[in-house]
């Protein structure tokens, strides 16, 4: 019973795999999971950071303007002829430099997270925008950060390795090491967390800084799949689509509950959705109506599991 | 007065846009032309129609995405209908859908006790997809009667008529809140759900009320956003005006957690954005600093209303005496 939401989730990404290969012939086709996967392996890496922080009770809406800072400071310093480990180095920096804002505010500040991260969002967007003055930076990138993008292992493409590896990290470091369990403590009660001995506070910088470095990590991907480092437009919304995989995926927003699958399951649905669209030839319209749709559906569902044990409780007692 | 006293204290919001304008007045040569100023008024007026109803159902303890999309929606189907009908049949219409969308919102929120930000979300993108096929995704220019850009362009008693619905909009709002049976349901629900509901306040329909009116002034915006541009347009209008909206109504020092704040606040937080956008503009600095900019102000703000700190402030003033509760101007409207 309780792990109904997750297996509710599973479920619409079972209907969903099966749909999509009735609708479209080709959706089965070995290029176009190669390109779902490298679709959805990117707002799943920025959704995996975000399900850490909604875990821990808070949100992320700076994850956009992170992917954006990332991919223009990587374009510029590389077209500059920084070398190519500085350039990595420094844009993670960047990002980690915005989870730690992030993090002061909600832990030292007592912002709440949706303003907190809602000012780091206009505030880095500016940022990105008025260090290149809001131009787009196009870059000759060398090998090593195209395979970022475009290349692949054994057949499988980077991106989707990657997302894996974090998928697997996220999930140890969630559920054996010390700093993932604070997490859900502070998440399910965080003066209960602090009573018992908790350090609220890392382990709050811990999870805003874990998920801007994954945002920055995906900025790096985007700017090396595109080619260039767009500070205005990368990442726009892509806050609210990283939030709905994780609500999609059955990860509360009350914090305390969820697991990284659900992320992963979340990206998919997300993922499968949008190349099914692309492939049917869907317009834009339809595609945001059915989006909004299934989120509605997903969290309807995932909502229906713990109400119908609630109803079924409590008829227990009350016949008992 | 005492209560108009008490009013600034709680705000201090008010005193940073005396400041602003005083200092723009001084250093941006055309600040403070009257033409300059009924602009700026007339130009923030339908954010701040929209950020009165996001200050509802923020106050609440919600949060509405779906007020962007909701704008977008209101200015296809006014364009839209007045080719073929009289702009007053369009502009109710408009005030209509907006309703029913922000009812809606409300019922899966408070019937289905769905987080507010999914709900939204949710209709954010709808509405964003209906408002484009209604409009096949392009401008809807068309034959719109001149009376209609009146609403954008007239004037009533000199002041911009923009200005005056949302003055006239922000006054209600404030009576409403303050002084309706509904209004201050709003702030025991924001402030207390269970509390509330204990108290006999039908939690559900307050939140149903909050979102509906919400939806409702959203669609006036949009209305009024038509006269502006003469035209409707489902793509782009609106996008990113429920996250200015939102950092409007925390800027001026209404919490997101609910229950707590005062629409003024959010007035002067629309007014501030809307401001320093206008003398950047004047001042001829790169528009890009301007988020930098709002996202400091935003930041400010909350530091300003931070609880913590002030109580620290009026402890160090009040010493000698036993600390009460602090009044609470906000919730004496």
């Amino acid at each position: 019973m309780r792990s109904l939401p997750i297996n509710a989730n599973i479920v619409i990404l079972a209907v969903l795999l099966a749909c999509a290969g009735l609708a479209s012939p080709y959706f089965w086709s070995v290029e176009n999971i190669i390109n779902l996967v490298r679709v959805a392996s990117l707002i799943g890496i920025v959704a995996v950071g975000v399900n850490v922080v909604i875990i821990l009770g808070g949100i992320d809406l700076s994850v956009g303007s992170v992917v954006a800072l990332t991919g223009t400071l990587a374009a510029s310093l590389w077209t500059l002829g920084v070398p190519l480990p500085v350039v990595l180095a420094v844009a993670l920096l960047a990002a980690a430099v915005v989870g730690v804002v992030n993090g002061g505010l909600v832990a030292f500040l007592n912002f709440q997270p949706f303003v907190a991260t809602l000012v780091t969002m206009t505030l880095f967007r500016g940022v990105g925008l008025v260090y290149s003055a809001g131009q787009p930076i196009y870059a000759n990138y060398p090998p090593a950060i195209n395979f970022l993008a475009r290349g692949n292992v054994l057949g499988i493409p980077t991106p989707a390795l990657l997302f894996i590896a974090i998928v697997l990290l996220t999930w140890y470091v969630m559920r054996f090491r010390a700093i993932g369990r604070m997490i859900y403590i502070v998440g399910s009660n965080e003066s209960a967390a602090y009573f018992g001995g908790v350090s609220v506070w890392r382990v709050k910088m811990f999870a805003y800084i874990y998920c801007a470095l994954l945002a920055g990590l995906a900025g790096l991907i985007l700017t090396a799949r595109m080619g260039s480092g767009e500070p205005g437009q990368a990442g726009i919304l892509l806050e609210l689509d990283a939030i709905a995989a994780v609500v999609i995926g059955g990860t509360a927003l009350q914090g305390g509950k969820g697991s990284v699958w659900g992320a992963l399951v979340g990206a998919l649905v997300i993922g499968i959705l949008s190349n099914l669209f692309n492939l049917l030839g869907v317009a834009p319209e339809w595609q945001n109506v059915s989006k909004g749709a299934v989120i509605l559906i997903a969290v309807i569902i995932a909502g229906a599991g713990p109400m119908m044990s609630a109803l079924t409780a409590r008829r227990s007692t009350n016949g008992g | 007065m005492a209560r108009m006293r008490s009013l600034l204290l709680e705000q201090p919001i008010i005193f940073v846009l005396i400041a602003l304008i005083a200092a723009f007045a001084v250093f941006a040569d055309g600040f403070a032309d009257a033409s300059n100023i009924s602009n700026v008024l007339r130009q923030t007026s339908m954010l701040g129609i929209v950020a009165i109803g996001m200050s509802i159902v923020v106050l609440t303890g919600g949060i509405d995405l779906s007020v962007g999309s909701v704008v977008a929606l209101s200015t296809v189907l006014v364009a839209g209908l007045a080719n073929s009908y009289p702009p007053i049949i369009g502009i109710n219409v408009a005030l209509v859908a907006g309703a029913l969308i922000g009812f809606a919102n409300g019922v899966l929120i408070a019937g289905l006790g769905l987080q507010p930000i999914i709900v939204t979300v949710s209709s954010m993108a709808m509405v964003r997809g209906l408002a484009m096929w209604i409009s096949e995704s392009r401008p809807i220019f068309g034959t719109l009667p001149k009376d209609l850009f009146l609403l954008f362009d007239g004037r009533f008693l000199g002041i911009p008529l923009p200005v005056f619905i949302f003055a006239a909009l922000a006054l209600c709002a404030m009576f409403f809140l303050g002084n309706t049976r509904t209004g201050r349901a709003i702030y025991e629900v924001g402030g207390n759900e269970e509390a509330a509901s204990l108290a006999g306040i039908r939690v559900g329909a307050t939140k149903v009320v909050a979102y509906t009116l919400c939806g409702f002034l959203a669609s006036i915006a949009g209305i009024v956003l038509t006269a502006r541009m003469q035209s409707g347009d489902g793509v782009r209008t609106g996008m990113g005006w429920e996250l200015d909206a939102i950092a409007a109504v925390a800027v001026g020092g209404i919490s997101l957690a609910g229950g707590r704040g005062h629409l003024i606040g959010a007035i002067c937080g629309v007014l501030i954005i809307g401001l320093l956008a206008n003398a950047f503009n004047l001042m001829g600095i790169n528009p890009y600093w301007q988020r930098i900019v709002v996202g400091l102000v935003l930041a400010g703000a909350v530091i300003a209303y931070n609880e913590r700190l002030r109580a620290w402030f009026s402890r160090a003033r009040i010493t000698a005496a036993p600390t009460p509760e602090l009044p609470r101007a906000d919730r004496a409207g």
